[in-house]
């Protein structure tokens, strides 16, 4: 004899099972389309795998704790009320308890199984199943977007990195004794050398007009900032050989 | 007994009462109600509605003795619970105590907003007690015992209005209203030619009724409802634009057992939300407060209520 425990236990894993299909199959559905998205925004479509995958166990968890006695209720109307009041009180026992336990078991007999699972939600969701993924091979095949977002991010990323690199009136490092190893390949000596070629050019830059009057001699015209510039430079090409 | 049996005996019930009562079959139910719920009620009626008729004939049919009080300002406390006499016995005197009135099944105090403080109290300390103390000996009352206090809503001069902690103590305030016109043409005819009474069938007994009451709190209800219970009674607590005061937990203690008991009536193994939306008004009409905006705008508890069932949902 069925105890009353026992048919809420099965009825509440045939829901569990029932809920599981559903969700997977809607998060199919989900996925396909995001893959679609991805590609044809031209985003590696991998991407939408681990984002339909937390979409998949968060909905199933929110299913699941969802009210699982009213939820049965509003699918079959002949249990309304009964099902969660008895299921409520399982610790009671007396006559109109024992009653409507009977009553609710004798209710659960005449619903199908079938009735748990809407055939008509599921092929549908099989169908569209179908045509979104001949639709995601197709694009994938053909290598088409209509917008190249994923190039996009690819420039942006690369120009900040650049953008960092040059900085105006960067006093190279070598300059202000601090050697920043991974600057340039993260080899000092090409550190050093880089520095120099940097002074060599400002250097051009700054003599180039000093060149154009010869009255005065070269040291007398450049400024200070630009004679310890030339200072340095000197003491360290010798202090190199 | 199965629940089938019940509704039938109900049924069965009704159909006694109906002999002598025509129509306010709400009003008729909501006396079983409290009854089941081993509670008293409270009947706000104009004269003449059939209030003494219809306790009567439920005490008729459920083979229960019946008494009535008429209160008045000068009725006494011993008038109702009884006093010690002195008799006579082979030259001997001794003291032997009277029974008062209150010493039946079914009591219709009729008009209690007419006796004293003292004597309403008196009343009340045995519906609430179940006991009745006379010169230090201790008496308890026959079970079942119940308690209809009747309340005229016109004539509340000279009246003592029951305060509202006594008032909270009855389970329902039953309003009795007047016939339909059909109700009120059979009435008409019928009691114009009858000049008798139809004898009555018992259908219930003492133990029966006890039995029932016993049923009513064993019938079971879903933790939502109960929990939607506790949220219609809690918000009375903080309507202040249209309630002074709200009800107090005794109300949802009241409402799931009288939702119980209409459940039972209704032959069914579990509470309803039909249940406590219908059993809320009588539960809950006299434990509200209304503010004075509340009175100025002409409102009622009932219209309060009915708001709040318009809000809440379980």
């Amino acid at each position: 004899m069925v105890t009353f425990k026992d048919a809420l236990k099965e009825l509440d894993t045939t829901r569990n099972r029932v809920l599981f299909i559903t969700n997977f199959l809607k998060s199919v559905i989900l996925f396909f389309i995001l893959y679609l998205i991805f590609l044809l925004i031209n985003i590696p479509p991998y991407l939408a795998l681990p984002i339909i995958v937390i979409y998949f166990v968060a909905q199933l968890r929110k299913e699941i704790h969802k009210k699982q006695w009213l939820d049965i209720e509003s699918q079959h109307p002949i249990l309304k009320e009964r099902l969660r009041t008895a299921a409520d009180t399982l610790t009671e026992d007396n006559i109109i308890v024992r009653k409507l336990r009977a009553s609710v078991i004798k209710s659960l007999t005449t619903i199908p199984l079938s009735s748990f699972i809407n055939l008509k939600y599921i092929t549908k969701n099989l169908f569209a199943i179908s045509v979104l993924a001949i639709l995601a091979v197709y694009i994938a095949s053909t290598g088409f977007y209509v917008i190249d977002v994923g190039g996009f991010i690819k420039d942006l990323v690369t120009n900040f990195n650049l953008k960092d690199k040059l900085l105006k009136h960067q006093v190279p490092s070598s300059l202000t004794g601090k050697v920043k190893v991974g600057d340039v390949n993260e080899n000092q000596a090409i550190q050093e050398i880089n520095n120099q070629l940097r002074l060599r050019a400002d250097l051009q830059n700054l003599t180039m007009n000093e060149y154009k009057s010869g009255d005065k001699t070269f040291e007398e015209m450049l400024s200070k900032k630009k004679r310890v510039y030339i200072r340095t430079y000197f003491s360290k090409i010798r202090s190199l050989t | 007994m199965t629940t089938e049996k019940l509704k039938e005996k109900f049924e069965q019930l009704y159909k006694e009462i109906e002999k002598v009562m025509i129509g306010q079959r709400a009003v008729v139910e909501q006396v079983l109600v409290a009854m089941l719920c081993d509670a008293n009620a409270l009947l706000e009626s104009y004269p003449g509605l059939g209030k003494t008729s219809l306790v009567k004939t439920i005490a008729e049919v459920m083979d229960l003795k019946f008494a009535r009080i008429q209160n008045t300002p000068d009725l006494m406390p011993s008038d109702i619970l009884g006093t010690e006499v002195i008799e006579e016995v082979n030259g001997k005197r001794f003291f032997k105590f009277q029974q008062g009135p209150i010493f039946a099944n079914i009591i219709l105090a009729d008009e209690i907003n007419r006796a004293t403080p003292k004597t309403q109290s008196a009343l009340l300390e045995a519906m609430q007690e179940k006991q009745v103390t006379i010169a230090n000996k201790t008496y308890k009352l026959e079970r079942p015992f119940f308690v209809l206090a009747t309340q005229n809503p016109i004539e509340q001069e000279g009246t003592y209005l029951l305060p509202e902690a006594q008032v909270d103590r009855f389970l329902l305030k039953i309003l009795v209203t007047y016939p339909t016109m059909d109700e009120e043409y059979a009435i008409a005819e019928r009691y114009s030619k009858v000049a008798s009474e139809e004898a009555l069938r018992k259908i219930l007994g003492a133990n029966s009724v006890l039995a029932l009451q016993k049923f009513t709190r064993q019938v079971p209800i879903a933790n939502d409802l109960i929990k939607y219970v506790i949220k219609i009674v809690s918000i009375t607590r903080t309507m202040k634009d249209s309630l002074e005061y709200g009800a107090s937990p005794r109300a949802s203690i009241g409402l799931i057992l009288a939702a119980k008991a209409r459940a039972l009536l209704h032959g069914r193994t579990h509470v309803s939300q039909e249940d406590i939306d219908s059993m809320a008004f009588p539960v809950m009409r006299h434990r509200l407060i209304l503010n004075f905006e509340a009175e100025r705008k002409g409102m009622t508890t009932d219209d309060v209520i009915k708001e709040i069932l318009k809000k809440i949902k379980p």
